[in-house]
């Protein structure tokens, strides 16, 4: 695509914006170049010798008419000027007859020799008045030395970079004024370009000095920018200040500068205060330059014209001032285009699509139907896709925003809604708890839950409320203090309704890891996401404080004591309990393998697995990964690998993937879907045995197969934290066994979260702690409350797709089941109806549909009604409208 | 030079399913320079321009491009990650369509063939563009023994 101007559709067959010296016209043979060189360069030369035998005729042709009429020239036709230089002759004989060394001009040379080129300039003019202007064989001298200057630049360095383009003094005035030629003379020297200097003036005229003007780099464009602005000045200074013997010598000099320095200044004041680029603001600059040099040089011109011809000269003083004045009138406008030309030229011209393609875009509606979302101080505008949930939208914007449980019970993503709060669905009930063991402002929701049906005005940070929860009517005054052995959401939780049960009980809460709560289920983003434990943590810091609950964090339980009612502490410290609630949580079960240990080898349940894999990575610049289970964490930990760049094998014990939570389809859909992201999925196979002498480098297979990595990750299942209530005498299976009251064996000591065991079962599910923790904390408080049965959901998010099952998913005999299977688009949906009931179902990849369903399943909805409807795949037959329950 | 050219409408329900679309009011900043985010935008309708800043700390700026409904833009950031080049302003109301990288990664896993396409459609305009700039900036591409 060749950079085009305007906003035109770019055309083919362009013609070059500005064409370099190869692509113009040439009226002009090169052998005819050299011929008039000859002449330029003997003319010179007769010059120098005239200056020292008749001074005064030698400074006559030089400073009274050679000099006036340089500028116009670089202003009308620069190329001519650069063409026939004799300087330029004598800097090019050496290549032109072929010995030149063409060394690489020196760093300094090429990037700071237009500061040398503009202090030559301003040191000869200033010379002319004390000097130059009256003694002729001091000019010859300098004539004869620059042009010696410029052959020796062309014997050592290569194309023009030892004169002509790097430190000639007239080149600053030459780029200044021939930025915009009328006429375009195409360089007839470089045969070919050797690339010798940066946005080369001979190459491409009308570019060069835009790109000087627009270059990034500070230190090349800024010694243009300050010729543009001193030039004024120093052209001021020539033709108003007296001559010495007037004053003195060392005065002229420190005016010359003070003009000059003005000069410069005012234009960068100027610079930095008028809105207009640079780049105008030289022209500008330079139109005035001009003019005021042949303000003064039309008389000089004049009067050499009259003595030339013998008549008087003053009749074509005005003549010529006017002249000038249109000429660069016209130049300015013609520069104020080309710089508009080289702007837009300069910015790629974006990628189109097809007119039919936009109109089928637009057309769509999607583009301006759907709900806004407004985000504020982020000001940002996202079209709803009407049902999604706020945290939907939040993720796909790319916005920063954490994502626990997705159902309202973490507390992981709290946003207000500042205005619209009608355009949102209502606060369920597990959003309620939520929302008030957070504390927040009442225009607080949790983005997962708030779903959009209207304009909304939002910010991802929620108002400040007041934490303090409403005292109870009565509490058991009795009941000195309550000690929470865990600092999970159990934990957390059943502190949180100790509190709003009891206003006055000290509370103690001790936490093995060193961080306050966080969201544990976001840990696999620790592996590849960059911001560390940043937006993971769950409270406010002050919370703790605010609840009157004293936190240990990085702190140990060694011992219980049920005897004295103690729990004695690593640190040795004791603390006392009245009741005491156990929420320790678990570890990661891992099958007894062989190597397992080596570094290199992890489980994924805290954080610090997580930093720890992050780290090793790194460290080892891992590139293949093998996880070893294929449940939710292990898809989880294996996308997450894999967004770290590595590549990553998932081993599935089983015959296929999720195998307790979906049925064979789903499962296939899923795994081709992880195929595609590049996850390798090997099933029936077990890790028999991984090995390496310093660090993991194999793992061995059950086939017998083996495969090389770097980094190997067990996620298999879970092993409830008990043996401390094991050793303290409370009776335990896998977990701590508890009635659904979530009493221990023992009175006075509960549990709740993963290192609870209920009828034979240890969940590990987010969900079901808080819920036993709220029921332990009860009844630690003298309460009578009871588990209620749990419908179990089962979601895999953060891998792109979304998956969630819930309840059955295999129908028994009488069951109907309806199938909605867009293979395809990794889009299926399953339901289990029985009796007219909804008991269960699958969704993978239709997101807004999976709230509907898990509400509509965890009620048992009657959906005899909808048979139809669903049946077509229409699930929004699935929703009822949310009991409201007030914050 | 067109983007995805032979796709069909399928092919871009798909890709509107991973879009997000974003709506801008006059003045509103589309793309700041030097911000980070791993995006392709499409214009479906509405103006946008490309703003070029100069002068003193860069405090001027230039209207360097005009932007119209089906331009893709973006492309640069999407394809290295690196923070944005230029400053992006809505000069109407505007509608975008906003791919994001994850988002791409997820539709090149569900259709691969896609995904390829557009990478090379991407590929193809950059290196069109590189040489379009040797031509311009240098010139020296061709002539450099």
């Amino acid at each position: 695509m060749t950079p085009v101007s305007g906003d035109q559709e770019p055309a083919t067959t362009a013609a070059p914006v500005f064409p370099n010296y190869m692509q113009m016209r040439r009226r002009m043979p090169i052998a005819a170049w050299h011929v008039l060189r000859v002449g330029s360069v003997a003319a010179f030369l007769v010059l120098c010798v005239t200056l020292v035998v008749r001074p005064a005729g030698g400074l006559f042709v030089l400073w009274g008419v050679l000099i006036p009429s340089l500028p116009l020239l670089f202003l009308v036709a620069p190329g001519l000027w650069r063409n026939i230089c004799p300087l330029a002759a004598a800097n090019q004989t050496p290549r032109l007859l072929g010995f030149t060394q063409g060394r690489t001009a020196p760093k300094w040379m090429r990037e700071r020799g237009y500061l040398l080129a503009i202090s030559l300039f301003i040191a000869v003019v200033t010379t002319r008045k004390v000097v130059f202007d009256t003694n002729g064989p001091a000019v010859a001298l300098l004539l004869m030395g620059t042009i010696v200057a410029a052959f020796v630049g062309g014997v050592f360095l290569k194309g023009k970079s030892g004169w002509c383009s790097t430190i000639c003094p007239l080149l600053p005035v030459q780029r200044l004024y021939g930025q915009t030629p009328f006429v375009t003379v195409p360089n007839g020297h470089c045969q070919p370009c050797v690339g010798c200097t940066k946005n080369c003036y001979d190459f491409n005229p009308g570019v060069a000095y835009q790109a000087d003007m627009y270059d990034a780099d500070q230190t090349w464009s800024a010694p243009r920018k300050l010729f543009a602005g001193a030039f004024l000045g120093l052209i001021v200074a020539f033709f108003t200040l007296p001559t010495p013997p007037a004053i003195s010598r060392p005065e002229l000099y420190v005016r010359f500068a003070a003009y000059v320095l003005v000069s410069a200044g005012a234009f960068f004041a100027l610079d930095s205060v008028l809105r207009i680029s640079t780049s105008k603001l030289a022209a500008v600059f330079a139109t005035a330059s001009i003019n005021t040099f042949y303000w003064h040089s039309s008389r000089t011109l004049a009067r050499s014209f009259g003595e030339m011809f013998g008549t008087d000269g003053d009749g074509i003083v005005w003549p010529l001032r006017a002249l000038v004045l249109s000429l660069s009138a016209w130049w300015l406008l013609r520069t104020l285009r080309a710089e508009r030309k080289f702007v837009a030229a300069s910015v790629s011209q974006p990628v189109r699509l097809a007119p039919s393609q936009v109109q089928a875009l637009s057309g769509e509606g999607r583009g301006s139907d759907g709900p806004e979302v407004h985000v504020v101080p982020e000001n940002l505008r996202v079209i709803a896709a009407e049902g999604n949930s706020l945290l939907e939208v939040l993720e796909s914007a790319g916005l920063p925003i954490e994502a626990g449980c997705r159902m309202g019970m973490c507390g992981s993503d709290p946003i207000a809604v500042l205005e619209g709060a009608e355009h949102v669905t209502p606060v369920a009930e597990e959003e309620c708890n939520t929302l008030r063991r957070l504390g927040l402002g009442s225009t607080t929701r949790m983005a997962c839950c708030a779903r959009v049906t209207g304009d909304v005005r939002i910010s991802l940070v929620p108002e400040k409320g007041d934490a303090r929860a409403t005292a109870p009517v009565a509490f058991d005054t009795s009941l000195r203090s309550v000690v929470v052995i865990g600092n999970g959401i159990a934990g957390i939780t059943a502190a949180d309704f100790v509190r709003r049960g009891h206003p006055d009980c000290e509370i103690h809460v001790i936490g093995q890891e060193p961080h306050p709560l966080y969201n544990r289920m976001g840990i696999s983003r620790l592996i590849y996401g960059r911001s560390a434990m940043q937006g993971l943590y769950l409270l406010p810091d002050s919370w703790y404080e605010d609840h009157g609950i004293t936190c240990w964090l990085n702190t140990q339980a060694r011992r219980i004591d049920l005897e004295a009612q103690h729990v004695i502490l690593g640190t040795g410290e004791s603390l006392a309990f009245s009741r005491l609630i156990l929420a320790m949580g678990s570890s990661s079960s891992v099958p007894p393998i062989p190597g397992f240990g080596l570094p290199g080898s992890f489980v994924l349940r805290e954080a610090s697995d997580a930093i720890a894999i992050r780290s090793f990575a790194q460290h080892h610049g891992a590139s293949r990964a093998v996880v070893a289970g294929g449940g939710l964490l292990g898809l989880e930990s294996a996308y997450a690998l894999r967004q770290l760049g590595l590549a990553v094998t998932v081993l599935e014990r089983s015959e296929r993937l999720l195998r307790k939570q979906v049925d064979e389809r789903c499962s296939q859909l899923l795994a081709s879907y992880l195929d595609g992201l590049g996850i390798e999925l090997v099933t029936r196979v077990e890790v028999s045995e991984v090995s390496g002498d310093d660090r993991v480098r194999r793992a061995l297979l059950s086939d017998g197969d083996a495969t090389n990595c770097d980094l190997f990750l067990v996620c298999a299942g879970i092993r409830p934290n008990a043996q401390l209530a094991k050793e303290a005498g409370i009776e335990v299976r896998a977990g701590v066994l508890v009635d659904t009251g979530m009493r221990t064996s023992h009175p006075g000591v509960f549990a709740a979260g993963d290192v609870a065991e209920l009828e034979g079962q240890v969940l590990g599910l987010w969900p079901v702690s808080v819920a036993q923790a709220e029921v332990a904390a009860a009844n630690a408080l003298g309460g009578q409350e009871v588990l209620a049965r749990a419908q179990l959901v089962a979601i895999l998010k953060g891998v792109g797709i979304d998956l969630t099952s819930v309840g059955r998913f295999q129908p028994g005999p009488e069951d109907e089941v309806i199938v909605v299977d867009d293979g395809q688009n990794y889009a299926y949906g399953k339901l289990i109806v029985s009796d007219g009931k909804l008991v269960g179902g699958i969704i993978l990849g239709r997101p807004q549909d999976a709230p509907h369903l898990i509400a509509a399943v965890k009620r048992q909805a009657d959906v005899r009604d909808h048979m139809e409807r669903l049946r077509q795949g229409d699930w929004e037959a699935l929703a009822t409208p949310p009991t409201l329950v007030g914050t | 030079m067109r983007f995805l050219a032979g796709s069909s409408d399928e092919d871009w329900a798909l890709i509107r399913r991973h879009s997000e679309t974003r709506r801008f009011l006059p003045g509103d900043v589309v793309i700041s320079a030097g911000e980070s985010d791993r995006a392709l935008y499409i214009v479906v309708d509405g103006t946008l321009q490309v703003v070029r800043s100069s002068g003193f700390r860069g405090r001027t700026t230039e209207v360097a491009r005009t932007i119209h409904p089906g331009s893709v833009i973006g492309e640069m950031a999407f394809l290295d990650g690196k923070p944005r080049s230029a400053l992006v302003q809505a000069v109407s109301e505007a509608h975008l369509m906003r791919l994001s990288f994850d988002s791409f990664e997820v539709l090149a896993a569900k259709d691969p063939a896609l995904a390829r396409s557009i990478l090379l459609d991407l590929g193809r305009i950059l290196a069109d563009r590189i040489r379009a700039l040797q031509r311009f900036e240098t010139g020296h591409g061709a002539v450099i023994e």
